[in-house]
Parts: structure tokens; sequence; C-alpha cells
């Protein structure tokens, strides 16, 4: 009998981010599946957990099979709990799950001290690890960006020691107990192949880490377009992310400028709306930049609602000036059918390969220039739609999942009778 | 004769000094030593108030026994003290207590004279009882003001190390100028020692407004420094014989004890005011002993001269437990990550001393996550930048800096059953002769992890003074031993990209940019200089 835990750094019902979605969607698959699976999350940090917990309060649970843990801030840099007593306490909570199969969404908010005893205390249980960015090889959040700005490709104790501002020896020690971590796992697995590559760069052992997209469940709404709707939204671009500096958003409005600026060639008009961000949060973190005429922000958005308003635009732009992952805003356009315009580096450049217009990083000529090349052609467009395939779905997520980790196929991993199934259902 | 003797007494250093009393401006006085006679090397006056006169009858003249022959012997020779064609036999057992009367009951004018001479290095009455002698009568003996109409004197601070290691930083203005300097002695219950006073050595520019009544020269300030041979019971304290003051011993100044790292860091910013370079390096060396600790071995420590022994401490260390003395310079949290990385490789629990002022809350944190992780099992013993010697001998001991330790192999340092010196060498296969890596690792600091008996450990680090910031200074001279007596294998680690640990107290840089570690090298430097 094989019970399934997935371990996730955050829990989706308190923050959306990328790792913790593709956390809950593979535990909500399982669970449909009649798995014995759980699902542990914390909460990110002093400050959720006050929101959220009671002052003596360790767990919330979400159901019976759903739990968020009150994390307590977790220092990055050295990927342990500040306090042997909350390590003490969630390694408990993580050992007394008994799970069969342990699967980390990241290590962070976990520990690596926590993941080292349920490895010691669990020697025949699987223990998986999805990486979900580079937080093991950079301490710089995790982006290999410099401080400076400059990207960053590959760590070393002298450079990280310049860039990070610590001593070299700080990061001989972390590159050794994350290194430690990670061998504990029984497979490593990476939602793209270019992080694959920086891990196996850094000292993972080539082979170790498999690479398996983050499953995306969608409905293709997609229909046939006329020429006249081609050209419509041909002349339509959208963003979708936040005002964070290395989303690339004030490169995009760069090269708006630059468009606006030569209005006078333009024979058809062209829009670029902004989701996920207002005005007032654009120009808080970038209060000298005068957005464009033919920017407008439109603001938050749900994320269940993101493929279908992406299918109102032409062409999706993702600028951000760092190395990127496997972001979900990607499979999302490709669920949507929509092509993309994107930063010609890391797991952007590799997940729009054949069907994005790339463009040269941070430059916003180069980007306004790739706008310009599709604008106004439903030729284009309409050539760059047939190039998309459909995103992995969960189903696909999950038989790769089990062709990785050796988990078998075609079969319930707990091993249940249909009526044990049933019950653990309504149990669930 | 026209002297009157009162005392004359032969010192630690075999100086003979003679006190009394004359009216002749420049006496002729000799000492005739069997059939040698010896013209004294200095002649000091001073006034009697006895004698019902201020001028300088009193007089105290030094006779210096190291230029007889080397076949004289002052013990069994005949001496006589000469003035003209007087002669006046000195008894031997005079020579040797009329030093003990003379502090007992000398008149107090003679009495400074001595101790003027005590400060100024011409007379050593090193002598536990008779510093004894000394502390009584000055205990309740007043003390001088700062302030009078002829001079002032600051005190800007007056600190002892409980090493015994101590600095007077302060200043002086006076009225008048004199050929005498400021001398110091220290003085606590059972040691009087000199203090080697700089004078006129540090700029004091901000005295200026002193300039109307004494003569300003704006380098004012002055420095000294003194070592106590041994741990100090009770109260010190600093007295200051100002010049051409003979009536009264002179400002006593009370000494603060603080801790050893306080004192270097006030040392090291002082030093920065002194104008003239060599006079930096005097004060330290003021504080330091006379020559380098050199540990002996004692075979029965070593475990290693008779076969049977040697292979009874290999056994030991073989099978034992292990006390972990560990300079942890990371940062507190990686403690834990250094600890497991060496409990795969204990053959026995695991005992830490951690060179550290406290025990922070990351650090407990630390070493019970680590706890948690090790099999042999592990024991917090202490958290004190001194190592104490426990009351039952670890069969192994092993020190070691942090981030030494997490870059080496702990495997071998864990598991020889011999002593084990390990070193990072870098340019040591470029210069591969043993002398050369054996200086090399005094010179340069070289990364090190030593790993012997406990016995062995505590028995020669017993025999190195408290006489640096750092026990790992200590441990250096331990090790080399070892390395030199080839009581140790040597193993020299070939290890790259090594980086060294910036975090923990010894990491902290002083005002100068050295780091305690630093600061300890310098020292040792000053004493081979000086013993060079």
């Amino acid at each position: 009998m094989s019970r399934i835990v997935i371990v996730s750094h955050s829990h989706p019902n308190l923050r959306y981010g990328g790792g913790e979605v593709a956390a809950y969607r593979q535990f909500q698959h399982l669970l449909t599946l009649g798995e014995d699976v759980f699902f542990v999350g914390s909460t990110i940090g002093p400050e959720d957990s006050a929101r959220f917990f009671g002052p003596s309060q360790q767990v919330i649970s979400f159901g019976p099979r759903d739990f968020c843990l009150r994390g307590r801030g977790m220092d990055g840099f050295v990927m342990e709990q500040a306090e042997i007593r909350d390590e003490d306490w969630i390694f408990e909570f993580l050992l007394a799950l008994r799970g069969d199969v342990y699967h980390f969404h990241h290590f962070w908010n976990i520990g690596a001290g926590t993941i080292r005893r349920l490895r010691a205390a669990l020697p025949e249980a699987k223990f998986i690890c999805t990486l979900h960015e580079l937080t093991a090889i950079c301490a710089n959040h995790g982006q290999m960006v410099k401080r400076s700005g400059e990207l960053c490709y590959a760590g070393s104790e002298v450079a990280c020691a310049a860039c990070v501002a610590r001593p070299p020896i700080d990061f001989v020690l972390r590159r050794t107990r994350m290194l430690e971590m990670l061998d504990l796992f029984d497979h490593l697995l990476s939602p793209s192949e270019f992080l694959r590559q920086r891990f196996e760069n850094w000292g993972v052992a080539p082979g170790r880490i498999a690479v398996i997209e983050n499953g995306l469940d969608h409905h293709d709404g997609a229909r046939p377009e006329t020429e006249a709707e081609l050209l419509a939204k041909s002349r339509r671009f959208a963003f979708f992310g936040q005002a964070t500096p290395t989303k690339g958003l004030d490169v995009l409005i760069r090269a708006a400028a630059l468009i606006e600026a030569a209005d006078e060639e333009l024979e058809q008009p062209l829009s670029i709306e902004i989701h996920g961000v207002d005005k007032d949060g654009f120009t808080r973190m970038w209060p000298d930049l005068a957005v464009p005429a033919c920017v407008h922000f439109r603001g938050r958005y749900r994320p269940q609602d993101c493929v279908d308003i992406m299918r109102g635009y032409g062409w999706i732009i993702i600028p951000s000036v760092w190395w990127e992952n496997s972001p979900v805003v990607i499979q999302e356009a490709r669920a949507a059918g929509t092509p993309m315009i994107a930063s010609d580096i890391g797991g952007m450049a590799e997940k729009t390969a054949g069907w994005g217009v790339p463009f040269r990083v941070g430059d916003a000529g180069a980007l306004a220039q790739a706008i310009l090349s599709v604008h106004g052609s439903p030729e284009t467009l309409a050539e760059y739609r047939a190039r998309i395939t459909p995103p992995l779905d969960l189903a696909g997520f999950e038989r790769e999942w089990r062709d990785a980790c050796g988990l078998g196929r075609g079969q319930n991993l707990a091993g249940f009778s249909q009526p044990q199934m049933k019950r653990r259902q309504a149990d669930g | 004769m026209q002297m009157n003797l009162d005392f004359c007494f032969i010192d630690d250093a075999g100086v003979v000094a003679v006190a009394g009393w004359t009216t002749e401006v420049q006496p002729q006085l000799r000492l005739h030593v069997d059939d040698e006679t010896l013209a004294p090397v200095a002649i000091t006056r001073h006034a009697r108030r006895d004698l019902r006169s201020s001028e300088p009858l009193g007089l105290v003249a030094l006779f210096d026994l190291s230029g007889l022959r080397g076949d004289t012997d002052p013990a069994r020779a005949t001496i006589h003290l000469a003035e003209g064609s007087d002669y006046i036999e000195i008894q031997p057992d005079r020579l040797a207590e009329d030093a003990t009367r003379l502090v007992e009951i000398g008149v107090d004018e003679v009495f400074f004279a001595l101790l003027r001479l005590i400060a100024q290095r011409r007379v050593v009455l090193a002598d536990r009882r008779m510093a004894g002698e000394i502390y009584g009568r000055l205990r309740l003996a007043p003390s001088a003001g700062r302030e009078t109409e002829n001079r002032i004197l600051g005190i800007d601070s007056c600190q002892m190390a409980p090493s015994g290691q101590g600095a007077v930083i302060g200043w002086y203005l006076s009225a008048r100028v004199s050929p005498e300097p400021i001398c110091a002695l220290a003085i606590a219950d059972g040691s009087v020692v000199p203090v080697d006073i700089l004078s006129g050595s540090m700029a004091r520019s901000d005295l200026s407004a002193y300039a109307p009544r004494f003569r300003f020269s704006g380098s004012d300030g002055f420095c000294g420094g003194w070592r106590f041979p041994g741990k100090v019971d009770g109260a010190a304290r600093l007295l200051l014989m100002l010049p051409d003051e003979s009536f009264g011993p002179g400002v006593m100044v009370a000494v603060d004890t603080v801790p050893a790292a306080d004192l270097a860091r006030h040392v090291t910013q002082a030093a920065l005011g002194i104008e003239d370079m060599a006079d930096r390096g005097r004060l330290r060396r003021a504080m330091l002993p006379a020559a380098l600790p050199t540990p002996r071995m004692d075979m029965e420590d070593s475990g290693t001269a008779e076969p049977g022994e040697a292979e009874q401490g290999e056994t030991e260390l073989g099978r034992g437990d292990t006390l972990l003395i560990l300079d942890h310079d990371l940062p507190d949290c990686d403690l834990r990550d250094v600890l497991r990385r060496i409990g795969p490789h204990l053959t026995g629990p695991l005992s830490l001393h951690l060179l550290r002022p406290r025990l922070t809350p990351v650090l407990q944190n630390a070493v019970e996550g680590a706890a948690r992780e090790m099999a042999a099992g592990l024991h917090l013993r202490g958290a004190s930048l001194a190592i104490a010697r426990p009351g039952d001998s670890p069969a192994r001991v092993v020190f070691a800096r942090s981030s030494t330790l997490f870059q080496f192999d702990p495997e071998p340092i864990f598991t020889s059953a011999r002593p084990i010196v390990t070193l990072l060498d870098p340019i040591g296969t470029i210069l591969a002769a043993p002398q050369a890596t054996a200086d090399r690792f005094a010179r340069d600091l070289l990364p090190f992890v030593l790993s012997v008996p406990g016995a062995l450990f505590h028995a020669l680090l017993d025999q190195v003074p408290a006489i640096f910031l750092t026990e790992e200074a200590r441990v250096r001279l331990l090790a080399e031993t070892l390395i030199l007596e080839g009581q140790a294998v040597l193993t020299r680690v070939d290890c790259h990209s090594f980086f060294e640990g910036k975090s923990g107290p010894h990491a902290q840089s002083f005002l100068d940019g050295s780091d305690w570690h630093a600061f300890d090298a310098r020292s040792r430097q000053l004493i081979e200089e000086a013993g060079a």
C-alpha cells in the first residue's frame, strides 16, 4: 500500500505562485484518481502566519488530506529552520504521515534538516523533488541575476561572494548543504531543460534530473477565425504578470514608447494591455517612466480566467529580464493558442521555441522591432498559431511522473480496491 | 668614610645597590670584589627630610657584577665598599637581606628611590615575597594629586586583561623641563613589575589649551605597557612616578580589569596615535614575555615513548571519546553542518567546546540539530573563549576552526591512531623542505587541524601561558612542538579553493584592520624579534 505526500513550500489557498499551484494541481489530480495522497503546504513567513493562524496554532487543515503548516519564515540562504523545535515539529508531522512517496515541490520553509532527518527515518520511502527555480544555486533570490543587474551564467564561491557580499566560505557550505540534500532524493524533476542544465553544470550528476513540464488542464476553446478577426487580433498585444523588476514590464513600456515615437509610420492601430498590474502599481515601481497612449492597464485577473482572456489577443509578450524556468504564463498562452513574443533566454527561449518571436533580453528597441514585425499581419499570426501544441495536461503529467519516478503505470499507487478507493474519496 | 651606608644588597640581575647619604657632591665610590675593582654604573641622588636638608644628600649607587672576571663568585668573594682610601666590608648576609630591610624600614625617600630604580629596570627584584613587602608598604601610601602648580597628569585609560597584561594611556604636561622621565610600576599583591612608559610619544593637539600654564609640545601623550608574570589575585594599581617628586611615591591609578579583546582593541587604537613606528611595537612588546614559551614533551603524556604505551595511546585514540575544541568562524547556523559532517567518522561520543564568548540561540539550535543527526552522541561541554581543562581527559582532542574542519577530509583526523597535524600549505608542493613547511606554518598562519590524545594536549597547553588573544595561537605552539619533535604525523591536505571563515569573535577587526589572529601573529613576531 503506497501513500503519497505532496509537500510544498507554500499553499495556494494563501499564495498563488507557480510552484505551489503545480503541487496542488498534482495533489488534486491524484485525489481524483483515488490515490492515498496528502498535501502539506506552509505559510511562507511570520506575516502570513500571523494573519491566518492563532498564536499557538501550528496547522490549518483545509480538508482531511490538505494541510497548511505555520511557516516561521526561512532564511533562503541557509535553507534550514531557525529553531530546532520547529524542525522537530515539521519532521514529526511529516513522519507521522508515514508516506511511501514524498514529493517535495521546493524545500524552502521545509528545511534541509527536516528532509535529511525524514530521509534517515524513512529509508525505504521514495523521495522526489521538483526544482521550481534556482534557489539551491543562487542566493540572490534564486534568479541567477547579479545584484548589479547582469545575468549570471554560473555560480561560484568567489563570484557569489562578490554578488551577495558574503565570504566565499559561506557559499562553500551552502553548496555542500544543498547538493547533499538533493542527493537524498531518489528522483529530481525539473519543469525545463534549461533548469536541468543549470543544475548539472552546478554539480548535480548528469542524468539525475528528469524534465517534466508542469501539468495544466485546459479545454479546447479555440475556434477557426476569419482573416478579419486575425487582422484585428494581430494589432492586440498583452502582458500577464506582476510589477516586479525581473518581469521586465519596464522594458515593454519603453518599447511601446519607441513605437509611439514612430507612430506616423503605423498604418494600423496598436494596443498593448497589461494584466496583473494597475497603473498605480506600475508608477510606484517605475515613477520616472511615462506610459504611452497605446498601453492600457487592466489590473488583476482571476487565474482561472487567464486562458480565456489570452484568447482575445494576437500576441502575449513575456519580457522578463531573468531566466525564468517554466512560467505558467507560457503554458497558459499555449492553452489559449496565442503565440508569444519572448525574451531570448532561459526557460522563455526553451518553452516558446518554434511558436514565439524572440527578442534580445532587456532590449526595448529589439522588443519594439519584434512587435512591429508581427503587428497587423494576420498571415504571420496564423502561421505562429498553427505551430502551437497544447501544453501537457495533468493526466499527461501523471503519466510522465510515474515513468520518471518508477511508480508504475495504469494502476492506482495505493493498490486499493475499488471500495477502499470510494471510501477514501468520500473521506477526502 | 664620608658616605653613611644604610643598605647594601644584590638584586636578581647581579647588580649591587648601595644606599645611604653623603654630603659629597661627587662621591668617589668603588666596589672591591676580592682583587677586582668596580666603578658605579649609576648614582642617583635624592633629598632626605630626616637630614633636615633640601639638598640631595641621599644616594643610591649601582655596581654591575657582570663586569667581573668569569671565575669570581660574588657569593664567596670578599666585598668592600670604598670611598677614597676608606673601606667598609660588606657582609654576605647583608647583600642577601638588605633589600627587604630597605623596604621595611628605609626612610620614604630611599624607598621611593628604590621604586624608581625598579621601574627603570636598573634594579631587578622579582621575588614574590619582596613584591609582597613593597605592595604592603604602598598599600596605605597616599597618592599624589594629578594636578599641581607645576604639572598636570591625565589618565585616559588604565586597563589590564585577566592574563595580567596591561596598558596605560594618558598625558603629562609640566611647567619645568626635567631630565628625568616618567616611570611607573604595576603593583599587585605578590607582583611588582616595571611599566615600559613611552613619554611624549603620542600626538595630543587637544591639550593646547594648557599651553599658558605648562609646556605644550603637541606630543604630550604617553602610553605604557606591562605584564605580570602570572594571573593576578585582587586589584592592581599603577604607581606613576613623576620627575622631581622624590618626597612621595607618586600618583596611584586604579587598574581596570577588562576582557583581553577590549584591551587589545584599546592598545591597537592607541598605537595608531604613536608617532614613532618603533614605539608602536614597543608598547605591544612591553605586554609580552621575554621569550616564546616552548612546551616540552613529557614522554608519559605523549603515550608514544615506549612501544607498549604507544599502543595503549593508539588504542585510546581509536576507541575513546573526542573533545572537539572549535573556533566556529562561520555563521552560527552553519555549526550544524560542520558537526554533522564529522559525525560518521567518530568512534565514540563527541563533546564540544565552542570558542565563543557565549552560546547564542542560533548556536544552541545548531548543536541540538546536529545532535539529532549524530548517532555517536554529541554533548556541548561549554562555550567560552578560553580552553578549560576538563576533569577527565578525553581520549582525543581535536582543535580546529570550523572553516578548516569543513573543508578538510575529516576521516583521518578523527580516526588516526596517532597524533596528527593536518595542514593546508598551498605552496608546499613547490617548497617541499620540512623546515620550510614548519616556518610557513607559523609565519603564514596555515590553516590546520590538530588531533592528539587528550592528556598530551592539556599537558602541553598548560605550559603555554595565556599571552595571546586566541587559544589558537597557543595551540599553534603546541602543534609546532609536535611537528618539530616528530611526535605527530604531519599531513598536508590537497585542497584547492580553500576559503577562510570570517565570522565569530576572532574574525573581528581592530582599528588597524587586523583580526585577532593577526594580532596574535604580531605578538609572536614581536617576541621572536626581541629574542633574535
